[in-house]
């Protein structure tokens, strides 16, 4: 084995976190699509965390995004079904205000589930 | 450096073993519902003519079927009321063509003519109601008149009602009937691989390139899945929960999913999940099994020409077919209790 063969290993070693990160963590999912009544869809990721506010047809949704969950903390719906729903973390799981027309789903690269049924 | 080279190779291979074949999805509101369509194998630009389209069909039948905004079915409704016959939008008059035989083989429990008792609960209207319920004197008024889909009747084209309680609703109907309309135009364009799904009911054709559709059902006390399946073909696969629609008053929770017998929200059960072909069978069904319970779902399932069938009880214990047993998986440790049902055929 030649020094740059060592070199070459160590770096591919090093690389293995990564890579373990990248296709095998894929079961909670990586990043969070808010979907309203005006526009496409907009997509971020579940880190780092954040408060987002989110205009829908009634008023106002508040999503908090922490430690790769998502969850409505507040909206201007009056059943607050959406709040209830609590936090959402897995590949295709979504939480919807309807009445403000908002939802959030968790998109995944490797998703569980092509669809939920509820 | 063959070594380097093989392990070059292998961290290749490991990046590439990643992919999944990529499927297109488009998302948009319609029925008061997120509407997802999933199209596997396909370039992007026909995926998303394919959601448009989907898109078009669901509003345009949004706007047709609505109990409560201005429209063909509001006009309808006012008509019967009044006593007179009116010709419905041809689009109602398949509607009520499907539904006739479904709501009789369903001993009436399922029955789109009780959109007088829906209104009464405060579910028309675009947000949930407040409550109180009804009181006993409202429902027993509108109970003695107790109108059903056989009080309809045709003469020259026109429909006519025996009973002037009837007001049509097909709040548990439409979205099933709308998602077999959106199959056959997604097949009329040529898509043999997607997935349909109006807000938790869905209908799913040919399967993702690589394996079968991979389906979760939601569990309906806790968060996370319940259970899952896979369909590879196609199939309709719908559920009907006392958690979708619902209101608290002064404590009890009160649900959309109405007994027509009783006129008060069906209890025992929290969530029915049916797999079968069509939508409009399956949507029309799981309202039927919601209110017939755990004690005469087998018989409805029977009559209405169901195999895969699962009642989740409001103590957490599964009711399954046999053939629902076969093909679904528990998804939560431990498993819920499970009753296996006698065979359907």
């Amino acid at each position: 084995m030649t020094r740059a063969d060592g070199v070459l290993l160590l770096v591919l070693l090093a690389g293995l976190p990564w890579l373990y990160l990248q296709f095998w963590s894929s079961a909670p999912g990586q990043q969070l699509a808010i979907l309203t009544a005006e526009g496409p869809p907009r997509i971020l990721p579940l880190y780092p965390d954040q408060k987002l506010r989110i205009a829908g047809t009634l008023g106002d949704s508040i999503i908090r995004i922490e430690q790769g969950r998502a969850r409505f903390v507040a909206s201007a719906c009056s059943n607050k079904v959406c709040i209830q729903r609590g936090w959402i973390d897995a590949s295709g799981e979504t939480s919807a205000c309807l009445p403000n027309r908002v939802s959030i789903q968790v998109l995944g690269r490797d998703a569980r589930y092509d669809a939920m049924n509820f | 450096m063959t070594r380097a080279l093989l392990a070059g190779l292998l961290l290749y291979a490991l990046t590439g073993c990643g992919r999944a074949p990529e499927v297109h999805q488009h998302a948009f509101f319609a029925f008061g519902t997120l509407v997802e369509v999933s199209v596997a194998d396909s370039e992007p630009r026909r995926a998303a003519e394919a959601a448009a389209t989907v898109e078009q069909v669901f509003q345009e039948y949004h706007a047709l079927w609505h109990a409560w905004h201005p429209g063909p079915l509001v006009d309808l409704n006012r008509a019967l009321a009044a006593g007179q016959g009116m010709a419905p939008d041809p689009s109602i008059r398949l509607l009520l063509e499907l539904a006739t035989p479904l709501a009789e083989r369903s001993g009436y429990r399922f029955d789109p003519a009780i959109g007088g008792l829906v209104r009464r609960w405060g579910f028309h209207a675009d947000t949930p109601p407040q409550g109180p319920p009804p009181d006993e004197e409202t429902l027993r008024a509108w109970q003695a008149h107790k109108p059903s889909l056989a009080d309809l009747y045709w003469d020259e084209g026109q429909l006519f009602s025996r009973n002037r309680a009837l007001q049509l609703d097909f709040g548990a109907f439409a979205k099933g009937h709308a998602l077999d309309q959106a199959i056959d135009r997604l097949r009329a364009l040529g898509i043999d691989n997607a997935i349909v799904n109006a807000g938790g009911d869905l209908r799913a054709i040919g399967r993702r390139a690589d394996r079968p559709w991979r389906i979760g059902i939601r569990h309906p006390r806790a968060p996370g899945v319940l259970a899952s399946l896979e369909i590879e073909g196609d199939e309709s696969l719908f559920t009907s929960g006392d958690y979708e629609r619902f209101f608290e008053y002064e404590g009890p929770r009160y649900h959309h999913i109405l007994d027509p017998f009783t006129g008060w929200p069906a209890t025992g059960i929290t969530s029915v999940t049916v797999l079968h072909r069509d939508a409009t069978t399956a949507d029309a069904a799981a309202t039927a099994l919601f209110v017939a319970g755990a004690e005469h779902w087998q018989e409805v399932a029977r009559a209405m020409g169901l195999r895969h069938v699962m009642l989740i009880d409001a103590a957490g214990v599964a009711h399954l077919s046999p053939a629902m047993a076969a093909r679904i998986r528990f998804e939560t440790d431990p498993p819920p209790p499970a009753r296996l049902g006698e065979p359907l055929p």
